[in-house]
């Protein structure tokens, strides 16, 4: 459960970046249960923009339900989230659509679909953003797979799953998973 | 004890008409969407290739030994009383009302909708849902419509093509198998058979089209629990498919009655 522990509690202020911005993303009171778990009481934060925040707990701990608090993918219990200026509670799921439109999320396990190849995957959010042009899509393809090495590789056109199982195979770390995953949210 | 049975019995009650709201607004969103959203073709084609081209295997056997087996039946019973002849409009009429798009839609929920409850529960569990929603992609949008709309447009053709392979095969049955006069069997079929029992056929393929498409997906939508909870989400999407389609035949068959009452020519 996240919660301010006892010794800070001196300094449970947020931290604000000093300006005349409001700061882009705002978490006030929130509190979520999932049964009869309270896994965050009372969480208050603010992110101004260009800043950098880092939110580091023990496993279970909530790092996740709170970062899926920030993109709507789940509704506390209690409390408000602001996220440039849009209060998200309440907010229907087609709503949500443009506020999500402003914010990128590496899920965990990657989430990669696995009915695609790795490069779908990278284009599934251009596509989606309207870009039908195969050659624009392709170019923008291969500059994403050149950031982390695999332009041209078999890899780039595998689906999902077998990907997956040649990540493991090669021994590689879970953060090239990550990566291509990461770069289906770059746009 | 009382008192639990009771709480038992309300929770159940409670459960039902919550898995009964979230069809409805499952159901409502989708065709709110394929009214107001753009429609993703290329997964709307393939989709139509899953449900409607790779089951053909399936409807034509269906088709035809239902038809068979009919025929055979009707005409051991009919023949006693001398009206082996007749075995034609019974078989064309039964299938066409009722064995064809029931026995298609039970297939077809066997079939498509254990495949599309896996996959979406598979989805849900593996927070590709969530990617989704993530990347600002309205999961019903992405996963519900094409599947609906590729289910309202194959259902209708998969019961047509078992209706047609059923009537085929009954008749070959009877004429070459059970000896029936040929000319008195296609006279009484065509006699007896009309239009009505067609838009019957084609009016509860496209209802229970509509039943299975909603009740797996939303089964799909909301799995949890990993391997466990994909598997009884495929089951119950089977189960409550099968079980709706059934249900929804007896209704759907008294309101054509009061639409064409019994003598209506």
């Amino acid at each position: 459960m996240i919660e301010a522990p006892p010794s800070q509690k001196q300094s449970t202020k947020p931290h604000v970046v000093r300006g005349n911005s409001s700061p882009m993303i705002a978490v006030r009171s929130v509190a979520k249960r999932i049964g009869q778990q309270e896994i965050l009481r009372g969480v208050d934060l603010e992110v101004a923009t260009g800043e950098t925040l880092a939110i580091i707990g023990r496993s279970g701990g909530g790092k996740s339900v709170l970062l899926k608090h920030l993109v709507g993918l789940m509704m506390p219990d209690v409390g408000e989230i602001w996220i440039d200026g849009h209060n998200i509670i309440g907010m229907n799921e087609r709503q949500l659509g443009a506020i999500r439109k402003k914010i990128g999320i590496l899920f965990q396990s990657g989430a990669l679909f696995d009915s695609m190849t790795v490069e779908e995957n990278i284009a599934f959010p251009l596509r989606e953003a309207g870009e039908k042009d195969p050659k624009v899509l392709h170019t923008k393809v291969e500059e994403m797979l050149e950031v982390i090495e695999m332009e041209g590789q078999r890899a780039g056109r595998q689906d999902a799953g077998e990907f997956e199982r040649w990540n493991e195979e090669a021994c590689w770390s879970g953060a090239l998973h990550h990566s291509s995953a990461l770069l289906r949210i770059v746009r | 004890m009382i008192t639990r049975c009771f709480n038992a019995l309300g929770a159940g009650l409670l459960d039902f008409f919550q898995y009964l709201g979230e069809l409805v607004l499952l159901a409502g969103d989708t065709f709110r969407s394929i009214f107001t959203h753009k429609l993703r073709w290329k997964l709307f084609l393939n989709q139509v290739v899953e449900i409607g081209l790779l089951s053909q295997l399936v409807v034509v056997i269906t088709g035809a030994f239902t038809g068979a087996v009919f025929a055979a039946q009707t005409f051991f019973q009919f023949n006693k009383i001398g009206m082996g002849s007749a075995t034609g409009a019974v078989v064309s009429v039964s299938i066409c009302r009722e064995l064809g798009p029931v026995l298609t839609a039970l297939m077809v929920a066997g079939r498509v909708g254990a495949a599309m409850s896996a996959e979406i529960g598979t989805m849900k569990v593996t927070e590709q849902i969530d990617a989704l929603r993530a990347l600002a992609v309205h999961p019903t949008d992405y996963l519900v419509v094409p599947r609906a709309l590729a289910m309202m447009v194959s259902m209708p053709l998969l019961v047509a093509e078992c209706i047609a392979v059923g009537i085929a095969a009954g008749y070959f049955i009877a004429i070459f198998l059970l000896e029936i006069n040929g000319t008195y069997y296609m006279a009484n079929m065509v006699r007896w058979t009309r239009n009505r029992d067609i838009i019957m056929a084609l009016s509860k393929a496209f209802c229970f089209g509509i039943l299975i498409v909603f009740i797996s997906c939303q089964k799909g939508l909301s799995a949890r629990e990993g391997a466990v909870g994909v598997g009884r989400a495929t089951t119950e999407a089977v189960v409550n498919s099968s079980l709706a389609v059934l249900i929804c035949n007896f209704f759907l068959t008294m309101l054509f009655n009061i639409i064409y009452p019994a003598g209506y020519q």
